[in-house]
C-alpha cells in the first residue's frame, strides 16, 4: 500500500471526548482525575496535515483498519463453512450479519475504506469443529475490540468499539454456538 | 456533555433499573412455575444495585453531588405476567446500555473500562431476557 494513500485515510468519528478544565476534583485519586480532565482529541477541521517526512499514520486509524481486517476474517470464515455444513447454516449466517454490518460501520468511519483483503482461515471439518472455532474467533474479537475501546483517542470511536465488543460477548453466547 | 454528565447519566439509567428489576422481581414472585426467572431478576437486580452505588461513590468522590432517584418511575406498559416482565428487562438493559455508550465516548481510563463492561453486561443481559441479536448494542438498531 502506498504511504501517500495510507496517510490520506483520515478518521471521521471525531469530538464526544472529554470534559474540560475546571472541573472540582477534590478527594479523587489521580486516575479518577485523568478520566475527566484530559484535553479533547482535536476535530477534523482542526487538524494539522500528517508530517510525511517522518511518515506518522492516525493511531486510531490503524486501529479501525485492524479491526475491519479482523472481522472480515470471521465474515469469511462464516460464509465459507455455510455451503459445506447446512445443519448450522442458520447460526452461521446470523454471526455473518452481524459481521457485515460492523465491518460496513467500521468503513464509514474512514474518509476511504482500504482494500481490506484477508486470507481466509481453513474450514474444519465437522459442524463442531466449525462452531467451536466462530466461538473462539468471536471471543478473541471480543477481546481485541474492548483493548480498542479502551485505547481509542477518538470518544465516539471508542464508543463505536466498545459496542461491537458487546455484540461479540452475545453472539459468543448464542444458543448455536454452544457445542 | 462533560465526563461527569455522562457517569451522571449511567447513574440516572441505574436508579430506573434498581426501581425496574424490584417490580420485575415483585410481579414474577406471584407466577407460579418461574423460579428460575425471579433468580435471574434478582441476579439483575443486585448487579444494578451494585453499579449504582459504586458511580455514586465515583460521582461523589470527584466533587459533584450524584443525582438522586426519582420518587417514582411510570412504567412504560402493565406489568402483570412474565412476559411483560421479560420485555420491561429488555429496556431496563437496553437503556442502561445507551448511557454506558455515551459514557465510553466521553471518558477515559478508569472510567472507560468501566462503562465499556457495564455495555457488554447489559447487551449480554437484554439478550438474556430476549433481545435479538444486536449488531451495536448501546447506539443504532440491530
Amino acid at each position: 500500500m502506498a504511504t501517500s494513500t495510507r496517510m490520506s485515510r483520515r478518521l471521521l468519528l471525531h469530538g464526544a471526548a472529554l470534559t474540560g478544565a475546571g472541573i472540582a476534583l477534590a478527594g479523587c485519586t489521580t486516575s479518577e482525575a485523568d478520566d475527566v480532565s484530559t484535553p479533547a482529541r482535536p476535530t477534523a477541521s482542526s487538524q494539522e496535515q500528517p508530517d510525511t517526512s517522518v511518515g506518522r499514520t492516525d493511531p486510531d486509524v490503524d486501529r479501525v483498519e485492524a479491526a475491519i481486517a479482523s472481522e472480515r476474517a470471521l465474515l469469511v470464515y462464516c460464509r465459507d463453512s455455510v455451503a459445506e455444513h447446512p445443519d448450522i447454516a442458520a447460526t452461521l449466517r446470523q454471526v455473518a450479519d452481524q459481521q457485515q454490518k460492523h465491518i460496513a460501520v467500521l468503513r464509514g468511519a474512514l474518509t476511504e475504506a482500504g482494500p481490506g483483503r484477508v486470507e481466509p482461515a481453513p474450514v474444519m471439518r465437522g459442524d463442531r469443529a466449525v462452531l467451536h472455532t466462530v466461538r473462539r474467533m468471536l471471543v478473541e474479537a471480543q477481546r481485541q475490540r474492548r483493548s480498542d475501546a479502551l485505547a481509542a483517542d477518538s470518544g465516539l470511536l471508542a464508543r463505536l468499539f466498545a459496542s461491537i465488543s458487546a455484540s461479540h460477548a452475545v453472539a459468543a453466547g448464542l444458543d448455536g454456538l454452544q457445542a | 456533555m462533560s465526563a461527569l454528565d455522562a457517569l451522571q447519566g449511567c447513574l440516572a439509567a441505574e436508579h430506573a433499573a434498581v426501581f425496574g428489576y424490584g417490580i420485575v422481581g415483585g410481579v414474577l414472585a406471584g407466577v407460579s412455575g418461574t423460579s428460575n426467572l425471579q433468580a435471574y431478576a434478582e441476579e439483575c437486580y443486585a448487579v444494578h444495585r451494585g453499579r449504582r452505588d459504586s458511580l455514586t461513590s465515583l460521582v461523589t468522590r470527584l466533587g459533584e453531588t450524584p443525582v438522586a432517584a426519582e420518587p417514582a418511575y411510570r412504567l412504560p406498559f402493565r406489568v402483570t405476567g412474565v412476559d411483560p416482565c421479560k420485555r420491561l428487562a429488555r429496556q431496563l438493559e437496553n437503556r442502561t446500555a445507551i448511557a454506558y455508550a455515551l459514557a465510553v465516548a466521553h471518558t477515559v481510563s478508569t472510567s472507560r473500562a468501566m462503562a465499556v463492561d457495564a455495555l457488554t453486561d447489559c447487551a449480554i443481559r437484554s439478550a438474556d431476557w430476549g433481545t435479538p441479536l444486536q449488531a451495536l448494542p448501546g447506539i443504532g438498531p440491530s
